[in-house]
């Protein structure tokens, strides 16, 4: 082999993974070898830097701050939006909510639906009441990504589960 | 995991320490599918799980507690912004890990004065005291010659050797060649004896 070796192929060596001919070239020259044992030296002094422990109770406390500062943030909006409100129409239709206020859960009140088609007039249908409210008020990304009830429509079953699924998320507790 | 008890004002109160439990990778992964749905609680088993890598590389970079405590704090408040763009095509850690470096290297770009760390700790007269004072000397005269190496060379440094991720994962994290991640390495541990042996020098 001419000439001395590459930094990389140094590394292999002082990582011990260098090929048979890099090997033998460090162990004949003289230059490549003191570099390598240089590199090996640092190696070895730089295992004594241990960083030092933080007190016991630190890593509770970062948590907390940092669930404060994520708690800041705004919500997240979720790219699929649009079909979110579908589903959202549809069970909230079913358990008669009122809007944004947690009540007792009047079943009677919650129209046995057979298709979209069937749905009750705009004035009569809670959970579209409820939709619109959240749209207005604008305080729910997911739902206020939607801007009228007509996004509702033409959802797959995937999507609708996907959308059942965040809602049970985003209104937890207020739906079966 | 270890506990601690503190009283509080309703009693004593268990906080547990140490080592995040393992998080497997399923779990990690339903974990980050919440986060994208929006489960602000889920970041949390991912911090928990990451919080101590992300400090200790922040820790090398700035080399006191105060900036590390700043900087990793960033780094997950970022990961969690951007993590409905997280595809998965690494790992997760490398992806926190990306983020982390690149926090570090703004704060240095940024050329905020760094943290003088205190020490705040009593001599301590128990046998063997001295043993860890020269130890504890020993490891600053390190992290003050890491601090010193061109920031390449640091972060690869810092990934490969402390964090002993592979030539790859470092690679990918710096957005370098493999090759490139092997000549800075090789470079920083040159330079490291370098430093380490002129601070030696002007201590003495």
């Amino acid at each position: 082999m001419f000439g001395h070796l590459k930094d990389e192929a140094l590394l292999d060596a002082v990582e011990e993974l260098a090929g048979e001919e890099a090997a033998r070239h460090v162990r004949e020259c003289a230059a490549c070898r003191e570099r390598v044992e240089e590199a090996r030296a640092a190696l070895r002094a730089s295992a004594e830097a241990a960083v030092p422990e933080p007190p016991a109770l630190f890593w509770e406390s970062f948590r907390r701050q940092v669930g404060r500062r994520i708690a800041a943030e705004p919500r997240r909006a979720v790219r699929w939006l649009p079909a979110f409100a579908a589903l959202a129409a549809a069970l909230l239709l079913a358990v008669g909510l009122s809007n944004r206020t947690p009540r007792p859960l009047d079943v009677s009140l919650a129209p046995v639906l057979p298709a979209w088609s069937a749905l009750p007039a705009l004035e009569d249908d809670v959970g579209a009441q409820v939709i619109q409210a959240l749209i207005a008020s604008g305080d729910d990304p997911p739902v206020a990504a939607c801007r009228g009830l007509e996004c509702l429509e033409g959802l797959t079953e995937e999507e609708s589960s996907a959308v059942a699924s965040a809602l049970r998320v985003e209104m937890g507790g207020r739906i079966l | 995991m270890s506990a601690v008890s503190i009283l509080g004002p309703v009693g004593h109160l268990t906080i547990p320490v140490g080592d995040a439990p393992p998080l497997e990778r399923e779990s990690e992964q339903e974990a980050i599918e919440a986060c994208r749905r929006g489960e602000r609680e889920a970041f949390d088993r991912l911090v928990l799980r990451y919080q101590r890598d992300v400090y200790r590389v922040c820790y090398r970079y700035v080399n006191n507690h105060h900036d590390a405590n700043d900087l990793a704090q960033e780094a997950f408040v970022k990961a969690y912004r951007a993590i409905g763009r997280f595809r998965g095509d690494s790992a997760f850690s490398t992806w926190l890990y990306r983020i982390a470096v690149n926090s570090c290297l703004n704060f240095r770009a940024l050329k905020r004065p760094a943290t003088q760390e205190v020490d705040e700790q009593l001599p301590d007269r128990r046998a063997g005291a001295l043993d860890d004072i020269e130890r504890e000397e020993r490891a600053r005269c390190v992290r003050d010659a890491v601090r010193r190496l061109p920031e390449k060379q640091r972060a690869t440094l810092i990934l490969k050797v402390y964090e002993e991720l592979t030539h790859e994962e470092v690679a990918s994290i710096l957005g370098s060649s493999v090759g490139t991640v092997k000549a800075n390495l090789f470079h920083a541990l040159g330079n490291l004896r370098k430093l380490m042996g002129a601070q030696t020098r002007k201590e003495r």
